[in-house]
C-alpha cells in the first residue's frame, strides 16, 4: 500500500505530505514558544516594584550571545545551500554544507554550555533586609553542617531524606532495635522501604481484626488499637556521620538535633551554620536610597573603603539620570525611571577590588574573574587588600535566600534557562536529524533523489525555525 | 442492485497488488501502522481508562453520600487501607487524589483518546477515501506516547505519596508545594502527573497533525471541501484546536516541573509562606500565569471533548432520519467560528481571580458569542429530525438523547458566562453539573452511539438491539439522576470539592429542599422533609446503578463479535459516506478500487432515486452505477 | 520551486544577501541596546530601545520565514494555517498581558 503525495505535491494544495506536516508542527511550535514568550512578558511586567526583585538586564555576556546569533544565522544560510546542493544532485557538496551546519550547531551548544557553567558556579545571596551580595560560596557553607549519632525515621512513609545529605565519603552502619532484637543495617533506604510494607501490613491486620470483632459483636466495647511502633531510631555503629544539608530541606535544627521536611530526625551536634561568602558585587536596589547607608551588607563587610566606592558608583549613575532629565530636558527625574535605573546592577554594584577605596572602571564580571582565581584562604575577619577578596560570614538567620545563578535564582533566570534550554533541545534534535541525513541519507538519495531533497527541505524548515526563535531570544535575554 | 448492498469479496486474489503476507502478530496488532488497528487500540485503551475513571468516581460518591461510614469492599483490602482512616472511611487525601485523577483520566486518557484517537483515526481516512493516514508511523508513535502517558499516570497511584491530589486543573502554588517533603520529589504523584501530561500532550499533537494533514492532502478525487462529511469537518477543527492549544499547556507543565524539581518560582509569588514559614524560593512569580496557560488550553479542550460528539451524532442522525443533514454549510461555518472563538474565552474560568472589569467584560462578551455557533449546531441537528421517518436504531437512540442532554449542558453554561452570576456559582456543584451534562450524557452518549454505529464495519456483525435498549434507557435516566440535582445543590452553594459532601457546612446542608407538605413528598417519601444533603444519596445511588447499567453494553460488545447478527452487506445502515464502500472489515489500505466522489455527503431520499440513499461514490447516472459494480 | 540551474544560481545570490542582512540586523540591535550613541530614549535601556530591538528581530525573522523557508513560494493554505496560528499566539500574549495590567482593585 502506498500513501499518495509522499513525494510529489498534490495539485490543489500544492503540498506533499511531509511539508504540510512540518508546517503544522511548526504551527504548534509557534504556540509553544508563544506560550513561553507570553510567560516572559507576564513575569516581567508582573514585577511589583518594591516587592519583587527587579528584572536584571545585564547579567549576560553580550559578546557570547552575539557570537551565537551570528553562528546560528550562518548555519541557517548553510542549510539552504545544502538543500540546493542536493537539488542539483551533488551529494558530496551536500555533505560539505551539512558539515558546516553541524559545526555551527556544535559551536553554538559549546558556547551555551560555557555560559551555563558560569551561571551555575556564580552565587547570589539575599539578606533579610533585601540587600544582595553576589559572588561565591566558600567551603560548601551554604549547607547546614551537622554531625549525627542517630537518626529517627517514621517508617510508614518510607522516606529517608537525611540520606541525601550525608557526606558521600563515609560508610554508614546502623543498629536498630526491631521487636526487641538488635538489627544491623547498612542500606538504610531498602531497610526503610521493607519496614514500610511490614509496618503498614501490621497496621492493616490490626484494623481488620478490630472491625471483624465489631461486626461479630456490635454492642461490645470496641477493641483498642494495638500499639504498633512506627518510628525507629537508628544508632550509628561506628563514628558519627557528617551531613551537609540544604536548609530548605531542613524543617528545624538546633545544637543537638536536626529535623528534615519528611520527618527524619537526626541527633548529634551542629558543626556550623555560618555562611562564608566571597563578595564580588553588592546590589542594593531593593533598598530605598536613604536607608542604603544602614544596609546589613555594610555591617557584614565592615570596610568603609568598599562602601565609599560603592556610593561613588551609585552617585555617578544618579547624576547621569539627572543630567538627562533635569539639566538637558528640564524634566523631573521620573520615579519609575529612577527605580528602573536601579534595576541595572551593572551601574550600581560595588566591586571587590577596591584597594584604594576607588571604584574600578570595569565593574562586574572582570573583577569577578580576577578575584575568583586567587584561591580561598579565608580569615575569620573580612579581608580586603592583598588578595582583593571580600569574604563575609553571614549567620544563617540573616540570610533570606541563597542560590547559584541557576534557574532558582529568580524569575529571569528561570525563564532564561527554560527558554534557552528548550531551544537547546531543539538544536540537539536538529543535529540528530541533519546528522542522520548527512551520514545515512545516501541510500535514499540514490534511490529517489527527490524524496531525499524533500526530507532535507523539511529538516531545513525546522532548522530555520530554531534560528528564528533565537533571533527573538537574543534581544530579550541578553540585551534588554 | 447497487454496489453497496452486497458484501464485497475480499479474498486474497482480489487484493491485486496488495501485500499477501500476513504481517507477524506483533506488527499487526501491537506495533501496527494501520490507522484502523491504531484506532481500535486507542478505543480499547480509552474504554479501560473510562472504566477506571468511573471506578474512582464511585469511591468519591461514597465519601460524599456516607462520609461517616466505612467504604464497603475497599476497606477490606489491606493494601488499600493506608488511604483510609482508622474507621475505614475515605480520607480527604484519598478523595482529593481520586478527584484529581478522575478528572485527568476522564478528560485526557478517556474521552479525548476515544473521541479523537479512536474515532478520528478509524473513521476519518475511510470517510475521505484515503488508504491510510498521511504519516502511519507517526500515528503509531502517537498511540504509544499516549500509552506511556497513561502508564505514568497509573504508576503514580502506587507511590508512597499516591497520585496527584490538586484537581484536574492542578493549580499552583498548591500543586507546586504538595508532597515536596518526600525525599524524592520526582517520585511523587504530583510530579509524575506533569510528566504524564507531557507525554499525553505530545501524543495529541502528533495525532492531531496527522489527522489534519490527512484531511487536507489525502482526500479522494472529487472529495471537495464542501462534500466532506460533517464528521470530517469537526475532526479537522478539533485537530486544529489540539495543535494550537496544547503547546501552552506543555509550557505550563514544563514550568511547573521546573518549580517542583529545579526550585524555580514561575508560579510562586514573593513572600509565600508554607506552614507559617517563608518558603525558600526566590519568589517573583505569579500563580495566575499558570491559570492563564492552563485555561488557554482547557477551554479549547472542552470543545475537543464536544466536537467529536457533534461529529458522530451528525453522521447518525441523517442516516436514521433518511434525509439530508439540515444546514450543512451553516454547520461547517459554525464549527469554524466555534473553533476560532474558543481561543479567546478562556478567562471566564478565572472571574474569581480578580480579573479587572474591562477584561471580564471582554471575556463575558466572547463567551456569550461562542454560544451562538453552539446553538446553531444544535438547532441544525434538531431540525434535521423534523419530518423524517426516524428509525430508532440503538445508535439513533443515543444520538437523539444527545441533543437535549447537550442542550441542558450548554444552556446552563450561559449563566456562568456572566461575571456577576459566576461569582456566586463558581466552584460549586452547579459548574460540575454544567460540564458533566455536556460530557457525560452528551459526549459519552455520542461515543456509545458511534460504537454501536461503526461496530459492524469492523466486525461484520451488529450489536444486539435488546441489550442496546437495556443499556440506553437506564443510562439515560441515571445520568439525569446524577447530574440534575447538582444544579440545585450548586445554586444553594455546595462547594465542588467538599469530600464529605457538604456535611461540614450544616446550615446549607440541612436547608430543606422539599417539605413534607408537597404532594411529591407525600407520594414518594411519606411526607418527610428532604434536605439538600439528602440529594447526595440520590446522586450517589444513581452513579452506582449507572455502573450496573453498563453491564449490558459490555456483554453486548464482546458477545456480538461472535454471536451478533451478521450484516448482509458492507453497508448495513444504508449510509452514503465512503467508509461503507470498503470491504468488511476494511483491509490494510482500505479501498479495493480508489473511490471517486461524485456528490455531497448526505444524499438521502433523493427524489426520483430508486433507493433512499445515494452513496458519495455512486456515479451520477444509473448506467454508471451498473458500470461501477462490474469493476468490483 | 527553483529547479533549473540558472534559477538556482540566482537564488544563491539572494540567500547570501539575506544572510548578510541578518548579520547586519544583529549588529544594529546590539548597537541600539548597548551603545550610548544609539540611545533613542533615556540612557541605558528604555522602552524605545526595546521596541526598536524587537522590530529589527521581527524584520529578521520575516526574512528568514519568507526567503529561507520559501514562504514566498508557497500557496495560500500554509498562509491560512500560519495566520491562524499567529492570531492565536498574539491573542494569547495580548489578552494575558491585558488581564495582568487590569487587576480588579484598579477599578475601585
Ligand atoms: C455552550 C456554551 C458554554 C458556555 C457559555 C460555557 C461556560 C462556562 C463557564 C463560564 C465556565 C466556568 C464556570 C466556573 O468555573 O465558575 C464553564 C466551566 C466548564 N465548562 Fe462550559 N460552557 C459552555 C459549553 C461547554 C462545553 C461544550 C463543554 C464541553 C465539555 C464545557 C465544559 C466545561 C468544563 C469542563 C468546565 C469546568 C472546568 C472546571 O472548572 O473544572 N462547557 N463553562
Ligand atoms: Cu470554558
Amino acid at each position: 500500500m502506498e500513501i499518495p503525495f509522499e513525494v510529489k505535491a498534490r495539485k490543489d494544495t500544492g503540498l506533499w505530505n511531509a511539508k504540510l506536516g512540518i508546517w503544522l508542527f511548526l504551527a504548534s511550535e509557534v504556540m509553544l514558544f508563544g506560550g513561553l514568550f507570553s510567560s516572559y512578558i507576564f513575569l516581567r511586567l508582573g514585577i511589583e516594584p518594591g516587592v519583587d526583585t527587579p528584572w536584571p538586564t545585564d547579567v549576560q555576556k553580550v559578546p557570547l550571545g552575539f557570537l551565537n546569533t551570528l553562528v546560528l544565522i550562518a548555519s541557517s544560510v548553510f542549510v539552504v545551500f545544502a538543500w540546493l546542493a542536493i537539488k542539483e544532485g551533488k551529494w558530496k557538496k551536500f555533505q560539505a554544507w551539512m558539515a558546516a551546519v553541524l559545526f555551527c550547531a556544535f559551536f553554538f551548544l559549546a558556547v551555551k554550555g560555557y555560559e551555563y557553567y558560569n551561571k551555575f558556579t556564580h552565587y547570589g545571596m539575599v539578606l533579610v533586609d533585601h540587600s544582595v551580595v553576589e559572588g561565591v560560596v566558600l567551603d560548601n557553607t551554604d549547607k547546614i553542617r551537622f554531625e549525627g549519632k542517630s537518626v529517627t525515621i517514621d517508617v510508614t512513609k518510607g522516606s529517608v531524606e537525611f540520606l541525601k545529605w550525608v557526606d558521600k565519603d563515609q560508610r554508614l552502619f546502623f543498629d536498630v532495635e526491631v521487636d526487641g532484637k538488635l538489627v544491623s543495617i547498612s542500606n538504610v533506604a531498602s531497610w526503610a522501604s521493607s519496614m514500610r510494607s511490614k509496618v503498614n501490613k501490621e497496621i492493616a491486620a490490626d484494623r481488620s481484626a478490630r472491625w471483624a470483632a465489631k461486626r461479630k459483636n456490635p454492642d461490645a466495647a470496641p477493641l483498642k488499637p494495638k500499639k504498633i511502633t512506627r518510628s525507629y531510631t537508628l544508632v550509628s555503629k561506628g563514628d558519627p556521620f557528617r551531613l551537609s544539608a540544604k536548609d530548605s530541606r531542613v524543617s528545624a535544627y538546633s545544637d543537638k538535633e536536626m529535623s528534615f521536611v519528611d520527618g527524619n530526625k537526626v541527633d548529634g551536634k551542629l558543626l556550623g551554620d555560618v555562611i562564608k561568602f566571597e563578595v564580588h558585587e553588592v546590589d542594593l536596589q531593593m533598598i530605598p536610597k536613604a536607608q542604603q547607608d544602614q544596609a546589613l551588607v555594610w555591617k557584614l563587610i565592615n570596610d568603609s573603603a568598599v562602601k565609599a566606592g560603592w556610593d561613588d558608583a551609585r552617585d555617578e549613575e544618579l547624576k547621569k539620570m539627572e543630567k538627562y532629565y533635569l539639566e538637558d530636558r528640564g524634566l523631573p527625574v521620573p520615579d519609575k525611571q529612577m527605580r528602573s535605573r536601579r534595576v541595572n546592577v551593572h551601574d550600581l554594584h560595588a566591586v571587590g577590588k577596591m584597594k584604594d577605596g576607588h571604584t574600578g572602571d570595569k565593574p562586574g564580571h572582570d573583577a569577578h574573574k580576577e578575584s575568583k582565581n586567587k584561591g580561598h584562604d579565608v580569615g575569620a575577619e573580612v579581608e580586603v587588600g592583598e588578595h582583593h577578596q571580600i569574604v563575609i560570614e553571614v549567620p544563617r538567620e540573616q540570610k533570606r535566600f541563597l542560590s547559584n545563578h541557576g534557574p532558582a535564582y529568580g524569575t529571569y533566570y528561570a525563564i532564561y534557562f527554560t527558554m534557552t534550554g528548550l531551544h537547546g533541545l531543539h538544536v540537539i534534535g536538529g543535529i540528530v536529524v541533519l546528522g542522520y541525513f548527512m551520514f545515512f541519507g545516501k541510500a535514499l538519495f540514490l534511490k529517489n533523489p527527490e524524496h531525499m531533497a524533500n526530507r532535507v527541505e523539511v529538516a531545513g524548515l525546522f532548522w530555520h525555525f530554531v534560528d528564528l526563535v533565537w533571533i527573538f531570544l537574543f534581544p530579550i535575554m541578553y540585551l534588554f | 442492485m447497487s454496489a453497496s448492498t452486497t458484501t464485497q469479496d475480499h479474498s486474497e486474489n482480489d487484493h491485486g497488488d496488495h501485500d499477501h503476507h500476513d504481517p507477524p502478530f506483533w506488527k499487526k496488532y501491537i506495533f501496527s501502522t494501520d490507522h484502523k488497528m491504531i484506532g481500535i487500540q486507542y478505543g480499547f485503551t480509552a474504554l479501560l481508562f473510562l472504566a477506571f475513571g468511573f471506578f474512582l468516581m464511585m469511591v468519591m460518591r461514597w465519601s460524599i453520600a456516607y462520609p461517616d461510614r466505612a467504604i464497603p469492599l475497599l476497606s477490606e483490602l489491606p493494601w488499600f487501607q493506608i488511604w483510609l482512616d482508622d474507621e475505614g472511611r475515605v480520607t480527604g487525601e484519598l478523595y482529593n487524589m481520586f478527584g484529581a485523577m478522575h478528572g485527568t483520566i476522564m478528560v485526557f486518557l478517556g474521552i479525548v483518546p476515544l473521541a479523537f484517537g479512536a474515532f478520528g483515526n478509524y473513521v476519518t481516512p475511510l470517510q475521505i477515501g484515503a488508504p491510510d493516514m498521511a504519516f502511519p508511523r507517526l500515528n503509531m508513535a502517537s498511540y504509544w506516547c499516549y500509552f506511556v502517558g497513561g502508564v505514568v499516570m497509573l504508576v503514580s497511584f502506587f507511590l508512597p505519596s499516591g497520585a496527584a491530589k490538586v484537581g484536574w486543573t492542578n493549580y499552583s502554588p498548591l500543586a507546586t508545594m504538595t508532597d515536596t517533603f518526600y525525599s524524592s520529589v520526582f517520585w511523587t504523584g504530583q510530579t509524575l502527573w506533569l510528566l504524564g501530561m507531557v507525554f499525553l500532550i505530545s501524543s495529541s499533537l502528533l495525532g492531531a497533525i496527522n489527522v489534519i494533514a490527512t484531511i487536507i492532502n489525502l482526500r479522494a478525487p472529487g472529495m471537495t471541501w464542501m462534500r466532506l462529511p460533517f464528521f470530517v469537518w469537526a475532526m479537522l477543527v478539533t485537530g486544529f484546536l489540539l495543535v494550537l492549544a496544547f503547546p501552552p499547556l506543555e509550557v505550563a507543565a514544563i514550568m511547573q516541573l521546573m518549580d517542583r524539581l529545579a526550585g524555580t518560582s514561575f508560579y510562586l509569588p514573593t513572600g509565600l509562606l508554607e506552614n507559617g514559614q517563608l518558603m525558600d524560593v526566590s519568589g517573583g512569580g505569579n500563580p495566575l500565569l499558570y491559570q492563564h496557560l492552563f485555561w488557554f488550553l482547557a477551554h479549547p479542550e472542552v470543545y475537543v471533548l464536544i466536537l467529536p460528539a457533534f461529529a458522530i451524532v451528525t453522521e447518525i442522525i441523517p442516516n436514521n432520519t433518511r434525509k439530508p443533514l439540515w444546514g450543512y454549510k451553516i454547520m461547517v461555518y459554525s464549527v469554524m467560528v466555534l473553533g476560532f472563538l474558543s481561543f479567546i474565552v478562556w478567562a471566564h474560568h478565572m472571574y474569581m481571580t480578580g480579573v479587572g472589569l474591562s477584561v471580564s467584560t471582554f471575556f463575558q462578551t466572547t463567551t456569550v458569542l461562542i454560544s451562538i455557533p453552539s446553538v446553531i449546531l444544535l438547532t441544525s441537528m434538531l431540525i434535521s429530525l423534523w419530518g423524517g421517518s426516524i428509525r430508532f436504531t440503538v445508535p439513533m437512540l443515543f444520538a437523539t438523547a444527545f441533543i437535549p442532554m447537550f442542550g441542558i449542558g450548554g444552556l446552563t453554561g450561559l449563566p456562568l458566562a456572566f461575571n456577576l452570576i459566576d461569582l456566586h456559582l463558581h466552584d460549586t456543584y452547579y459548574v460540575i453539573g454544567h460540564f458533566h451534562y455536556v460530557v457525560a450524557p452528551g459526549t459519552i452518549f455520542a461515543l456509545f452511539a458511534g460504537i454501536y454505529y461503526w461496530y459492524p464495519k469492523q466486525t461484520g456483525r451488529m450489536m444486539g438491539t435488546v441489550l442496546g435498549h437495556l443499556h440506553f434507557w437506564p443510562s439515560l435516566i441515571l445520568m439525569n439522576g446524577i447530574f440534575l440535582p447538582m444544579f440545585i445543590q450548586g445554586m444553594a452553594g455546595f462547594h465542588r470539592r467538599a469530600f464529605d459532601g457538604g456535611k461540614a457546612y450544616e446550615q446549607i446542608a440541612q436547608q430543606v429542599y422539599l417539605t413534607g407538605d408537597t404532594w411529591i413528598a407525600k407520594i414518594f417519601h411519606g411526607g418527610v422533609d428532604i434536605q439538600m444533603i439528602d440529594l447526595n444519596i440520590v446522586m450517589s445511588a444513581s452513579a452506582w446503578l449507572l455502573a450496573v447499567a453498563q453491564v449490558p453494553f459490555i456483554i453486548n460488545f464482546f458477545f456480538s463479535i461472535k454471536f451478533g447478527k451478521k450484516v448482509d452487506s458492507d453497508n448495513p445502515w444504508g449510509a452514503t459516506t465512503l467508509e461503507w464502500a470498503t470491504p468488511t472489515p476494511p483491509p490494510h489500505g482500505n479501498f479495493i478500487v480508489e473511490p471517486i466522489v461524485y456528490r455531497s455527503a448526505y444524499e438521502y431520499s433523493v427524489p426520483g432515486d430508486k433507493s433512499d440513499f445515494t452513496p458519495q461514490n455512486q456515479p451520477p447516472s444509473e448506467e454508471g452505477a451498473e458500470a461501477k459494480e462490474e469493476t468490483d | 520551486m527553483a529547479d533549473s540551474a540558472e534559477e538556482i544560481a540566482k537564488h544563491k545570490k539572494a540567500y547570501w544577501i539575506v544572510g548578510a542582512f541578518l548579520f547586519a540586523g544583529t549588529v544594529i540591535t546590539v548597537a541600539v541596546a548597548r551603545l550610548e550613541f544609539f540611545d533613542l530614549g533615556a540612557p541605558g535601556i528604555s522602552a524605545m530601545d526595546v521596541i526598536m530591538g524587537l522590530l529589527i528581530a521581527t524584520v529578521k525573522s520575516t526574512l528568514v520565514a519568507l526567503i529561507f523557508m520559501h514562504l514566498n513560494h508557497e500557496k495560500g493554505l500554509i498562509y491560512k494555517i500560519l495566520v491562524f496560528t499567529c492570531y492565536f499566539a498574539f491573542g494569547m500574549i495580548v489578552l494575558m498581558v491585558y488581564s495582568l495590567l487590569d487587576p480588579i482593585h484598579a477599578a475601585f
